[in-house]
């Protein structure tokens, strides 16, 4: 086996709570489907026959209750986090380090991509990385899409990204956060890869590949919480340090990395090199520099690369506007994410007066009545659509009931909602088992039971 | 004696066979030296190598003045004498000329000898050239002969015909058809008499044959005019069944088995291939002529390449359906429609037989990340090579067995197997994959060779774990052994024939030399090198790095600035691919060209290259055997952002070759410094037999 693969679902979902309060935001639906299904039909679509599941301990019974497992086909190995933790990925990593024996794929759970997983595998074999990661640009409709029962436009949070172009080696990913004017830059490192781009406009797809040495180097680091923030920035700056003890085969050397507390000199005496690794670096012909004096990679036994989607689609439900807009997406794409699945059963319009385009999906045993108008709208199963409601831009979660003539344009409606008659909804987010009186007028309003809501 | 040297060599019937062969050709040899014809295949080798301008031109005039090498090459090896020197030219010269075609076919052969070029390509055209391989080769055989009778025919039918005529017959389609037909028919006996001839005992009968045939030759001896139309007439004979033969084959495509279709595939492109040889003479003869066949020659180049794309296309599904049971990466990397696009576009013309360059995003396509049938470290050496990453012979060697050494580790024997039998059918499938990444190196061939055959002869009774760790202990042998030992032989034996104030013109970047320039500095040795290098790849570089980091003192030229440097160098050290039992050196593209500059100024040329480099296959040419490198690579690295041909794919007239490597014939070459010593190119029969009983005592 190559790789591992790890599913990280154990996300809280902390921008888009609204939804989350209710349903754990791994099973959220996308496409009547949840969301948690997109990145294993990847996996599996890769040949991944099992898979480590990570969720927090609350949701443990929801998520072997909505049997994933054979929606998709796949041993899964679910782990739960005690909920009195609030660990980052990096934790959550460091608690299964027994299941790990090989290198890992992390993946987030919101990711819906059409991504060739073997693009990334390629650079991560080419070049012996420690660690690949999957860059995407952001594209901007999914970003700027109005999010319900949102005021004001919601501050994205950019990364920057310095990348050797040709080679696609990394040189800093950092938060935007973590800079204040400038970005610095070493001058050695400039030296040794003279052309960088610093992009701010990629995305972070959380989809890596990481060496099993390095998961060894973070159950020795605990200071280190989470993968995005810590790993990835710290690992990625000390490609360029080499290790002090580095060529020095003292035992004595050797111990005192690895009880030091200095991780600097800890993460070299982590990666592992083969028995003939010398002879074979003196015998490569390989020229891959020009007017430099250092040996292949500069040395470098750390070497961490990025992989720049050029076409194709990576979304990140991981807010609520992106949420909805993926939810508006999926008809068309998805044969293009999940490799021409089987769509989700989707009932029929019933009656031939209602309306409905191919930009819609209906779930099963869902009850539409005449002259309902759907429009680019996700409706769950067993929901009750009375007459004369017309829905623009929905997201209809399963067990809805819509009283007759209402209008809800770019709604999301949790599971067991209720719409009474008449109501007129936009841009609102109806929480949970909620109930809209009739006759209301609400705009870019949520609706959620008041103490549930303070206490996430 | 001869046959005594080459028979001790040779243990298996196969090789026998080619024993055998080698000695028939060798008398042909001789009647072609007597014969009067000999002049026109000097003239014709010499044309079919200007067109592929490559090094082979040289084999002429090794064929002339070969007496002057041995005697230059004993001064430096006194070990060895005179006579076998001479004995092992003749060896050389033999193998030279050696292929299947010449037994079967010598009967025709010497009266015409107008499609002796034709022979020549036909070997060069990539089968019957590996003689190791006697199961490939009958179809190909039966092919070739045919068109070897289709020739005779035709030369027959237009010996006394004249030039004007032929052109009028050009035009005659009906005779077209009727000579499909007797090309068919021919095609039917020559295979026939094919099966009768190969297995005849050949000292004999072959004898009679050759006496029969020089008998004819000398009785039809022509005029220079005659000859000329004589070929003219067997060319246009050619073009004509071409015409007919596609024709017949757009009819008859759905009625025609796979093994005919192919045949006559190839025999149009023989023809084709033919035609172009009769053209290039016939510019030297009559110039008006030529011109107009020019333009129909610019007509038909442009039919030949759409329907090249088509055969290419054909092609490769047939071949696709051939191994689809065994290689399971192999179809589905070709059931890719963009690979067979790739593969199929602007092939080079000569060299249409080669695996045509692919990019390796498609190679891992379709295997999985998780559970896939190939073990990691196979899918990361293939990357990497493939890549560019490990490169240089040696350290894909080095690399290879590493990761083989990492399988055999995590090997668990399935259930109700063997593990002789399933590693080594494993390992077949590993070297599969890897050969789609990149041909595989000769280095590598024969170590996994070295291996295999250790692992058959596992006696089976003792447990996995034994068995395993027995193979590391192999691979770890070898690799210290063959390699890292090896390069330090080298490096002292290469030192001994450094001096100081010598000018040392190196080639590009080869690991043994390397080692050897760097173990001579630290010696004391007062020189200076020249490193070479060449486009598009500049691995001097490397080359360079290491040397002046090692503070040695350097000059670094490119490869045209050759003849202007070699004035003041003393001695010029090339790295090797491999070294083909025939004593021809493989290395990387360019090396022939120095050392026949090199020749030109006295200059001594001293090949490094490890014993188990060496090959037992036989080439004369880099044609037949070659490896073809990513033509982008030619022109991505012009001036940046002015790619002009970029869409070089694009422009119908534009075809671009990069070619890994070339073969410098062993007259060029002083000497080869093995771990073993300083020998001449010669002796790699005699070092692979002393190998090959080694290893059978083992």
């Amino acid at each position: 086996m190559e790789f591992q693969a790890v599913v990280m679902a154990a996300g809280r979902g902390s921008r888009m709570t609204e939804l989350t309060t209710g349903c754990p935001k791994c099973l959220l639906p996308v496409g009547n489907v949840p969301m948690i299904w997109y990145p294993l039909n990847l996996l599996k679509r890769n040949g991944f026959q099992e898979a480590i599941v990570i969720v927090p301990e609350m949701a443990k019974n929801e998520v072997s209750e909505a049997r994933i497992d054979t929606k998709v086909d796949m041993k899964l190995d679910i782990v739960t986090i005690p909920s009195s933790e609030d660990w980052g990925t990096a934790e959550s990593i460091r608690y299964i380090k027994d299941k790990i024996k090989v290198d890992v794929l992390i993946i987030s759970c919101d990711l819906i991509t059409d991504f060739e997983l073997h693009q990334l595998a390629d650079v991560y074999r080419t070049h012996s990385a420690s660690l690949a990661m999957l860059l995407a640009p952001v594209s901007l409709s999914l970003v700027n899409a109005p999010a319900p029962g949102q005021k004001g436009k919601h501050k994205r949070v950019r990364d920057i990204v310095g990348i050797e172009s040709h080679t696609g080696r990394l040189m800093f990913v950092n938060s935007e956060a973590d800079f204040e004017e400038n970005v610095p830059l070493r001058k050695f490192i400039l030296t040794r890869h003279p052309v960088v781009q610093v992009h701010s406009d990629l995305m972070d797809a959380h989809l890596y590949l990481m060496s099993k040495w390095l998961v060894d180097y973070l159950v020795e680091n605990e200071n280190i919480t989470t993968i995005k923030g810590e790993l990835l920035p710290s690992v990625v700056k000390k490609q360029f340090y080499h290790s002090k003890t580095e060529g020095k085969n003292d035992i004595t050397n050797m111990k005192a990395s690895v009880t030091s507390v200095d991780p600097k000199k800890d993460i070299h005496s982590h990666k592992k090199t083969g028995e003939w690794y010398d002879l074979l670096s003196e015998l490569s012909t390989r020229s891959n520099q020009w007017g430099s004096l250092d040996d292949c990679y500069h040395g470098d036994q750390v070497r961490c690369y990025g992989y720049i989607m050029k076409d194709g689609l990576c979304v990140r439900a991981n807010t609520l506007g992106s949420y909805a807009e993926v939810n508006r997406l999926i008809p068309k794409i998805w044969d293009s994410v999940t490799g021409n699945s089987e769509r989700p059963i989707s009932a029929s319009l019933s009656r031939s007066k209602s309306q409905g385009g191919d930009d819609s999906m209906i779930g099963e045993g869902t009850n539409i009545a005449d002259k309902v108008t759907i429009k680019k709208s996700i409706i769950g199963n067993h929901c009750q659509l009375k007459e004369k409601v017309k829905l623009l831009n929905c997201v209809i979660m399963d067990h809805v009931t819509v009283e007759e003539g209402s209008t809800l344009q770019s709604c999301i409606l949790c599971s067991n909602a209720f719409v009474g008659k008449g109501s007129e909804l936009k841009d609102c987010i109806v929480g949970q088992q909620q109930r809209v009186m009739d006759l209301s007028k609400l705009s870019n309003d949520v609706i959620l039971e008041i103490e549930k809501f303070i206490e996430i | 004696m001869d046959k005594l040297k080459l028979g001790g060599n040779q243990g298996s019937a196969n090789k026998k066979k080619r024993n055998r062969r080698a000695k028939s050709s060798n008398f042909i040899e001789n009647d072609h030296m007597k014969g009067p014809n000999f002049k026109v295949v000097d003239k014709t080798s010499e044309s079919s190598t200007q067109a592929s301008n490559m090094c082979s031109r040289v084999q002429n005039e090794q064929s002339k003045d070969n007496k002057l090498a041995p005697a230059e090459e004993s001064t430096i090896n006194p070990n060895l004498s005179e006579s076998q020197y001479t004995l092992k030219h003749k060896k050389r010269k033999s193998k030279k000329k050696k292929s299947p075609i010449r037994t079967v076919t010598d009967k025709e052969e010497v009266s015409m000898l107008s499609a002796d070029g034709d022979i020549q390509l036909s070997k060069k055209n990539g089968f019957g050239i590996n003689l190791d391989s006697s199961g490939q080769a009958s179809e190909e055989k039966i092919v070739v002969s045919g068109l070897e009778a289709i020739k005779t025919a035709k030369t027959k039918v237009y010996d006394h015909q004249t030039l004007v005529k032929a052109e009028n017959l050009l035009k005659s389609t009906e005779l077209a058809d009727s000579l499909t037909g007797t090309l068919k028919s021919s095609i039917m006996s020559t295979h026939e008499a094919l099966k009768e001839e190969s297995w005849a005992p050949c000292t004999g009968a072959g004898k009679q044959q050759r006496l029969d045939s020089r008998a004819s030759n000398e009785e039809g001896q022509k005029t220079k005019a005659q000859l000329k139309a004589e070929r003219k007439a067997a060319f246009e004979a050619k073009r004509v069944a071409e015409v007919a033969d596609k024709r017949m084959s757009d009819k008859q495509t759905q009625q025609k088995s796979k093994a005919t279709l192919r045949a006559e595939r190839r025999a149009v492109q023989e023809a084709q291939r033919a035609a172009k040889e009769g053209k290039h003479q016939l510019e030297n003869v009559c110039p008006v002529a030529s011109v107009k066949m020019q333009e129909v020659f610019l007509k038909q180049d442009h039919k030949e390449g759409m329907k090249d794309a088509e055969q290419g296309a054909e092609f490769s599904v047939s071949k696709n359906e051939k191994s689809a049971g065994v290689k399971k990466v192999h179809k589905k990397t070709s059931d890719d429609p963009r690979v067979s696009q790739q593969e199929v576009r602007k092939k080079v013309r000569l060299f249409r037989h080669l695996p045509q360059y692919h990019h390796n995003y498609l190679l891992t396509r379709n295997l999985r990340l998780a559970g896939s049938d190939l073990h990691p470290s196979i899918i990361g050496l293939g990357l990497q090579i493939s890549q560019g990453v490990v490169r240089g012979s040696n350290a894909r060697c080095v690399a290879l067995l590493t990761a083989l050494k990492e399988i055999i580790q995590d090997y668990i024997t399935p259930p109700h197997k063997e593990l002789s039998r399933d590693l080594e059918a494993k390992i077949r499938n590993y070297m599969n994959f890897l050969n789609q990444c990149r041909p595989v190196a000769v280095s590598m061939a024969n170590a996994v060779k070295h291996l295999t055959r250790f692992i058959t002869k596992m006696p089976s009774n003792i447990n996995d774990s034994e068995a395993k760790l027995r193979l590391c202990e192999q691979i770890d042998t070898f690799i210290k052994e063959e390699i890292k030992l090896a390069k330090q032989a080298i490096s002292q034996n290469a030192g001994e024939n450094i001096r100081n104030h010598d000018v040392v013109l190196t080639y590009t970047c080869s690991s043994s030399v390397k080692g050897a320039l760097c173990d001579a500095y630290d010696e004391g040795k007062n020189f200076r090198v020249v490193v070479v290098d060449a486009r598009p790849r500049l691995d001097g570089r490397e080359m360079l790095r290491c040397l002046v980091k090692k503070g040695i003192q350097c000059s670094y030229v490119l490869i045209n600035a050759v003849p202007y440097i070699m004035q003041e160098v003393t001695k010029v050290m090339l790295g090797a691919h491999s070294l083909q039992a025939n004593g021809y050196v493989m290395s990387r593209v360019g090396c022939s060209q120095i050392a026949l500059i090199a020749r030109a100024y006295n200059v001594p040329v001293l090949v490094c290259c490890e014993t188990y480099k060496f090959s037992e296959h036989v080439h004369t040419d880099s044609i037949v055997y070659n490896e073809l490198a990513d033509p982008n690579e030619l022109v991505t690295e012009l001036p940046p952002n002015k790619q002009t041909l970029e869409n070089w794919q694009d422009i119908p007239s534009l075809y671009l070759l990069n070619l890994e490597y070339d073969l410098t014939p062993p007259d060029l070459v002083a000497m080869v410094i093995t771990d073993i010593g300083n020998l001449p190119c010669t002796s790699v029969p005699v070092v692979l037999r002393v190998k090959h009983a080694g290893s059978q005592e083992v």
